[in-house]
């Protein structure tokens, strides 16, 4: 059973993704902030992490940098989300190190779909 | 004026995008209600919630986004602060679909699935991905464009507004009315009053609903501004009441209240405002609703006054028309398109003119009043039975009647409808008579003729004067048919016969020559009409009477008006009541009309007895033996002679 960890501050996004993802099968982990979300990363090893971009004390970009800087968690498979769906978010995203980037709201089936490339 | 405009139409594009970002929340929220009370589930409930949650978050995330836009910030402050809301805007839109696919993910798998349950979810996902469509779009004009096009919106708003600018140059002259302004509070009532007469409007006040009610009916302002808090009586009550009143109920009255209670509005307007104002009354918006208001009201006062002169001349058209015609010819004439358009046209149509025998000469030996009498008593019996048979009294000449059948009003039955309403005529002279012997005034006769023909019908005179008659050759026929009849003939002719759809009963058959009218015309005395109205006269038995002594008599031939001066000898054999038995040498025809002279009674020039030959009962030469009607004799002398035929039986 594949696990995720989403990393979201947001708690109504929190809740959503979570209990969908449950239904579709997949163990959740969930952080609230960036700082959380890489000790939670590094602790738990999950297959995918979810990763929001406008989070409180450490934000997504910077949390994914360390992630993917460290040896230990460098192969995780990072999916950024971002709700600003902006033209740069994009380069923004790859440029520190996610493997996908995906817009909220979420549209779980194309979420999905991510998920399982990276499997 | 051109620097205010700009931030006028700033604040309406805002506005608008404040309107068309809120709908779809306004939307979610009803729809989410709608979903509470169909939803059972604990956690779905729970979830519809956050969908509840996040659309009141969408709700002042879009206020404070708008009330941003009016701030005054250098360009990339401004474009951050976009891009925050429109983050968190995406947040809490997305929550509304999240949710709501959770709730039907799970309703599903519980098999809780209504199908209202569903089309109301459905409704959540539409009007959350409206709302990110707004989103994604909302400011991207500002980015691509520039300053220098437009938005589709802004496009909008720039027509709406130089359509104000130019119903604003165009308003030279606002309409103004005489305006009741009702509250008891008086800083109210002088404010109301006075802005009211600076738009020039004429105002008067009072200061409870009682007070106003006293009022209105006398002074019927066109307008009535009314507060709802009063003493005495409040202003729903003098609503409901002025409601209750057919004259009242005209006037427009426009609440004004501090009750921001929609319920409140609701019961006013149902109650019959017109609309309702909120303390503290906006300046602009009273202007605008009073002039709306006085120009409803002079509208439906113009189609009132409009309507009031249209049943004027109704009521113009019914007393005129209706001494002549009856009240269902009148209503078919009114209703009818072109009914008023009494133009001149051809049309065939069947005539009546009737004619009292000896008038005259009756109306010289009575008194005025009983004459009038007379001829009142006759019109009115006559004159319900013409209308009986949709016939048009066209005039009344002396004591003849000329009555029309099938115009104005186009009918195809006019002929035997005529022939009816003469045969009813005739019967109803007993009726006539009845009346006369009742006032002790002399009984009478008249002659009936009929003649169908086309005629020129319509309204004929000058400006000032016209009435609705017939021309032509087929009057003058009818006229002169007329003048073939004798007392309680119905003398009817050949192309009225040609004419009938029912069978006749005919008495006798004569040809005649008349003016106009080429070849000598069939006329036809008819006693009877069958079906549908199987009417029949009773045949006028006079029981004639041998004279112990025959009369002698002189008589002169009347050719037309001339009386030929040759005067002629013969004898009266036998009299009845009306008719006698004439012998003479002279070869007469029926239809010859006589002026006679009894050696025997004594008479004076003007009393001249007039008699017509109605019948042939001998005809050997030399003595030739003929029935002769009077037509026209003084009362002395109808007595002399009737004096004769009694008084063998004494």
């Amino acid at each position: 059973m594949a696990k995720i960890l989403i990393v979201e501050d947001n708690e109504m996004n929190r809740d959503m993704l979570s209990r969908r993802l449950k239904r579709k099968g997949f163990e959740i982990e969930v952080a609230v902030d960036g700082q959380q979300g890489v000790e939670m990363a590094s602790a738990t090893m999950p297959d995918v992490v979810l990763m929001d971009m406008s989070l409180p004390v450490k934000d997504g970009w910077t949390a994914t940098r360390e992630l993917k800087a460290n040896e230990a968690t460098a192969g995780l498979k990072i999916i950024s989300l971002t709700a600003h769906a902006m033209d740069g978010d994009r380069q923004k995203a790859l440029a520190a190190g996610c493997d996908d980037y995906d817009t909220k709201p979420i549209d779980l089936k194309r979420l999905l779909g991510k998920i399982k490339a990276l499997l | 004026m051109s620097e205010q405009q700009p931030s006028r139409r700033d604040s309406a594009r805002l506005d608008i995008l404040r309107q068309e970002l809120l709908s779809p929340v306004v939307s979610v929220d009803g729809h989410a209600d709608l979903l509470q009370g169909l939803i059972k589930n604990t956690d779905c409930l729970a979830d519809l919630e956050k969908i509840k949650t996040a659309a009141t978050q969408t709700r002042t995330l879009v206020a404070a986004m708008l009330a941003a836009e009016t701030e005054n910030l250098a360009e990339t402050q401004r474009d951050n602060q976009r891009s925050g809301f429109r983050h968190d805007l995406r947040n809490s839109v997305g929550a509304i679909s999240g949710y709501s696919e959770i709730i039907l993910e799970e309703l599903e798998d519980a098999d809780e699935l209504s199908e209202d349950t569903r089309v109301y979810l459905d409704h959540l996902q539409t009007d959350s991905n409206k709302l990110l469509d707004m989103l994604d779009t909302l400011f991207q004009d500002d980015h691509e464009s520039g300053t220098d096009s437009e938005s589709a919106l802004d496009l909008d708003i720039h027509s709406v507004f130089d359509s104000f600018d130019r119903s604003e140059k165009e308003d030279t002259e606002t309409i103004t009315g005489r305006i009741l302004v009702v509250d008891d509070n008086e800083s109210n009532r002088n404010l109301l009053s006075h802005q009211l007469q600076q738009q020039g409007h004429e105002v008067s006040t009072v200061a409870s609903g009682r007070q106003a009610l006293d009022l209105i009916p006398e002074s019927a302002p066109d307008l009535i501004l009314l507060d709802l808090f009063m003493p005495e009586m409040n202003g729903f009550d003098v609503l409901r009441e002025m409601h209750q009143d057919e004259a009242l109920r005209a006037i427009p009255v426009i609440v004004i209240t501090g009750l921001s209670d929609r319920s409140a509005a609701a019961k006013c307007i149902e109650a019959g405002a017109f609309d309702i104002l909120l303390k503290p009354v906006n300046p602009v918006l009273l202007k605008a609703r009073v002039a709306g208001c006085l120009e409803r009201k002079a509208w439906h006062d113009k189609e009132q006054a409009y309507q009031q002169e249209l049943e004027k001349s109704y009521t113009f058209i019914r007393k005129v028309f209706g001494r002549y015609i009856s009240d269902e010819v009148v209503q078919e004439i009114l209703e009818a398109d072109d009914g008023m358009q009494l133009g001149g046209g051809k049309q065939q149509i069947t005539i009546i003119m009737t004619d009292i025998r000896g008038f005259s000469m009756l109306s010289q030996e009575l008194d005025p009043q009983d004459c009038v009498k007379m001829l009142n008593n006759y019109f009115g019996v006559m004159t319900p039975l013409i209308q009986k048979y949709d016939g048009v009294i066209n005039e009344f000449l002396g004591d003849a009647i000329l009555a029309i059948f099938g115009a104005p009003v186009v009918s195809d039955d006019h002929a035997q409808q005529a022939v009816a309403c003469a045969i009813e005529m005739q019967q109803a002279m007993g009726e006539v008579n009845r009346n006369h012997h009742t006032w002790g005034l002399p009984s009478i006769e008249v002659g009936i003729a009929v003649n169908t023909g086309e005629v020129v019908v319509g309204n004929i005179g000058s400006e000032n004067r016209s009435k609705y008659g017939i021309v032509g050759h087929h009057v003058n026929l009818t006229a002169r048919i007329e003048s073939f009849t004798v007392g309680g003939q119905v003398m009817v002719s050949e192309y009225t016969v040609a004419a009938l759809g029912s069978p006749v009963t005919v008495a006798t058959s004569l040809e005649v020559e008349a003016k106009g009218i080429k070849n000598r015309v069939k006329i036809h005395e008819i006693t009877g009409i069958g079906a549908p109205y199987n009417l029949r006269l009773e045949q006028d038995e006079q029981t004639v009477l041998q004279l112990q002594q025959p009369l002698p008599v002189t008589f002169n031939l009347l050719s037309g008006k001339a009386i030929a001066d040759e005067q002629v000898n013969g004898t009266l054999t036998a009299v009845a009541v009306d008719i006698a038995h004439l012998e003479t040498a002279f070869e007469l025809e029926v239809l010859n009309n006589l002026r006679m002279q009894l050696p025997t009674f004594e008479a004076s020039e003007d009393d001249q007895i007039f008699s017509k030959v109605t019948g042939v009962v001998d005809d050997t030469p030399e003595q030739n033996k003929y029935i002769i009607k009077l037509t026209s004799a003084p009362l002395s002398a109808r007595d002399y002679i009737r004096s004769l035929a009694v008084l063998p039986q004494q």
